[in-house]
């Protein structure tokens, strides 16, 4: 999938040239305002993309009632709407009391949104784990 | 493992948002397959 309506380009999509190949191209479009995404969907279709994946969690203040209605009547090409997680957010803490000094923990965030699912201590480089 | 994204707001609104590009048109939408059963239930129900 290509990353951006150039990269579209770089992979052999000339400005509305012809293409030999008959994959379907995919272009994600990543701005933080409506307007700016609009500019980059008209730019995805001159090069010849033929979806354009477009990032709701790209966007500032988002609106979702009126920001999706414009993004759909504004795009020129098929779309494919994506709103995605931050992700896998290993955080390494220490902690400086009690037992726990000589421990270092290491906690999970995956998926859902900030959403802990497990948690590591590591003491003399042994990993115990607490779901 | 989920895709990298920017959204760090509880789950609810995101699928709620991805639900309603769906009733406004979309053509595609994309639910990761961790949450994909229980986005759907709750999209018939």
């Amino acid at each position: 999938m290509a990353s951006s309506p150039s990269a579209a380009a770089a992979v052999g999509m000339g400005s509305g040239g012809v293409r030999r190949n008959p994959t379907l191209i995919c272009t994600p479009i990543m701005a933080d305002s409506v307007d700016k995404m609009a500019i980059l969907m008209a730019e995805a279709k001159s090069v010849g993309a033929d979806l354009v994946e477009i990032r709701l969690d790209s966007l500032k203040d988002f609106n979702p009632n009126s920001d999706i209605k414009t993004l759909i009547l504004h795009s020129p090409l098929p779309t494919l709407f994506t709103y995605r997680c931050l992700t896998y957010m290993p955080l390494f803490v220490s902690f400086s009391f009690f037992d726990f000094s000589f421990y270092f923990f290491l906690i999970i965030v995956v998926g859902q949104c900030g959403k802990v699912v497990s948690i590591m201590a590591m003491k003399n480089r042994d990993w115990m784990r607490f779901d | 493992m989920w895709e990298g994204g920017q959204y760090n707001g509880d789950e609810k609104p995101r699928l709620d948002a991805l639900r309603l590009a769906m009733e406004l048109g979309a053509d595609y939408i994309d639910v990761e397959l961790k949450v994909a059963s229980s986005f759907f239930f709750e999209t018939r129900s």
